[in-house]
């Protein structure tokens, strides 16, 4: 357009109704804009439809372990969408020779099965978090929650139903919610019971992993099979988006967690990102430091008349736990944060 | 005359002057573009600003270790080829692996990222424009401060990498920003489309 084309009203000339108009016009279009785009950054702020935090630390945090309504009403978005986080739904497996992408030192989770034992590399797993694997005829999904720190291998829910799973991009108490693909209900990964949908309130039963070293799995287990790197997506398997625990650096070992949680531990034990094995035995919980049981060897402790036996694998440099329903090592924030009520071996 | 009625006259004669500077852009730029210096600078600050986003989404890696040596050099998933990771945020189709360098193609990412680089090649190139006709009344420098404006406006682009971004610069940053910013990510990308066009037209009116 030419330069001199534009003429704007003179300064004394009486202002026509066509620039008043547009002038009200304008001023409306800006004030609904305005109010339009206030409502929605408020809404998604406040927890409207994609869920949102209550408060980042939970000063009122209640000491009582979240009921699941509470759980499902503290859902927030971590950032990618539904499957944005793409599980894994063909796992491939290659020898222990042909694992060239693991140096010695690498995380994996190590399933120890009488003919088929599986390490599950963290490496791999950080970018998925959900491996939908099949193990003698049977669902067994792997699981990893880097942000808490916590994996876990699920059979299923108690009705035998084969379930798969996928990331739903949510989190609660910075813990990974998952989605079953048969009913939608909604799954956090540590206590593994749905809080939303048909199977709300059902809990999927677990079959220990073992968090060791790529090293320590091999040489205890020459035959294993191992997780590849060849999953059907494309991503930089070796790089971590969010540390490392080979170096023991970034979120891994350092600050607090990043997203909401509904309750803090007080009396600070422990560090939040100090690892406990975590325990639960009947309806009682415990939480019993690594550092201690790698010192100690064994503890031997009851948990709701129940007794459990956790004793320290040299060879893995990896926890094993009798007499417990479920055990897993987990981050001591996370833990804490659904079960305020745990108690600690110290 | 009634002041309100004056007021409101002036809006529409504002609007009238900023829908005269949009459409006038075009022209503008394409005078901005004709000397070939301008050009230059402006294609290599795309292209900079084009490898900058890849990287920040993690699309495009480097390593200085050499750590791709012995991975497959080339790998595909068509398939992906709309499936979102995020919002703005594609899944790659395509990966091509040297020892140091790692290309994790997402046409879709690209064709965002190019859009966004487009945007600040063309600030420059006005920018250079304005320094360049104005010379003898302002100071040199002048036309490239107003660019360190649009700086905050490009800087939401990378937002949609949140928040592996945030977790670079610490996890006491990231959980003082994430659950605000998380939430609002689906209007970063759009948002710096706008503050970039906005800056553009703004950029114009001076030449």
């Amino acid at each position: 357009m030419d330069e001199q084309a534009y003429t704007p009203n003179p300064p004394n000339k009486q202002p026509s109704r066509r620039q008043i108009l547009k002038g009200a016009g304008v001023i409306g279009g800006a004030v609904a804009l305005g109010i339009g785009g206030g409502v929605y950054a408020l809404r998604t702020l406040s927890g409207g439809s994609g869920g949102g935090p209550d408060s980042r630390t939970s000063p009122e945090g209640s000491g009582e372990p979240p009921s699941l309504e509470r759980l499902a009403d503290n859902v927030v978005s971590g950032g990618p969408g539904k499957d944005g986080i793409p599980a894994i739904d063909k796992p491939k497996f290659v020898d222990a020779g042909k694992a060239r992408f693991l140096t010695d030192d690498e995380p994996v989770f190590g399933l120890e099965h009488p003919h088929l034992p599986r390490a599950y590399p963290q490496l791999v797993l950080v970018w998925h978090e959900i491996v939908n694997d099949t193990v003698d005829g049977k669902p067994l999904t792997v699981t990893y929650c880097p942000l808490t720190g916590t994996a876990i291998a699920f059979t299923g829910p108690p009705d035998g139903s084969a379930l798969t799973f996928g990331t739903t991009g949510n989190l609660v108490n910075s813990n990974l919610v998952m989605y079953d693909r048969q009913t939608d209900s909604t799954w956090p990964q540590i206590t593994g019971t749905a809080i939303t949908g048909k199977r709300k309130g059902q809990r999927l039963a677990t079959t220990p992993l073992l968090w060791t070293t790529w090293k320590a799995w091999r040489s205890a287990h020459p035959d294993t099979q191992v997780l590849s790197t060849d999953t059907g997506h494309l991503r930089d398997y070796g790089s971590d988006p969010y540390g490392s625990y080979t170096r023991n650096s970034g979120y891994y070992t350092e600050g607090g967690p990043i997203f909401p949680v509904l309750e803090r531990d007080k009396r600070e034990r422990f560090a939040d990102k100090d690892v406990v094995i975590a325990i639960r035995a009947g309806k009682r919980q415990l939480a019993l430091p690594k550092a201690r049981l790698k010192q100690d060897g064994t503890v031997r402790a009851k948990a709701g008349g129940v007794p459990v036996t956790v004793t320290w694998d040299r060879k893995l440099a990896a926890a094993r736990v009798d007499g417990a329903e479920d055990a897993f090592d987990a981050m001591w924030f996370a833990w804490y944060a659904f079960h305020p009520d745990t108690e600690v071996l110290v | 005359m009634n002041r309100g009625v004056a007021a409101l006259s002036r809006v529409g004669d504002a609007w009238d002057g900023v829908v005269h500077a949009v459409v006038g852009t075009p022209s503008r730029l394409r005078t901005a573009l004709a000397i070939p210096r301008r050009r230059r600078i402006a294609l290599v600050m795309s292209v900079v600003m084009l490898v900058a986003y890849l990287a920040a989404i993690g699309d495009l890696a480097f390593s200085v270790s050499g750590r791709w040596a012995g991975a497959p050099v080339v790998q595909a998933a068509w398939e992906r080829l709309f499936s979102v990771r995020a919002p703005y945020l594609f899944e790659p189709v395509l990966a091509v692996r040297t020892p140091y360098a790692a290309l994790f193609l997402s046409p879709v990412n690209a064709l965002l990222g190019a859009l966004v680089a487009a945007l600040v090649g063309a600030n420059v190139a006005v920018a250079l424009a304005v320094r360049d006709t104005s010379a003898c009344r302002v100071p040199p420098t002048r036309g490239f401060g107003r660019l360190l404006g649009v700086l905050p406006a490009f800087l939401l682009g990378f937002a949609c990498c949140v928040p592996a971004f945030l977790l670079a610069l610490g996890t006491g940053a990231a959980a003082a920003v994430l659950p605000f910013v998380v939430p609002l990510r689906p209007v970063f990308y759009p948002l710096t489309l706008v503050l970039l066009g906005g800056a553009l037209v703004w950029g114009g009116r001076r030449l």
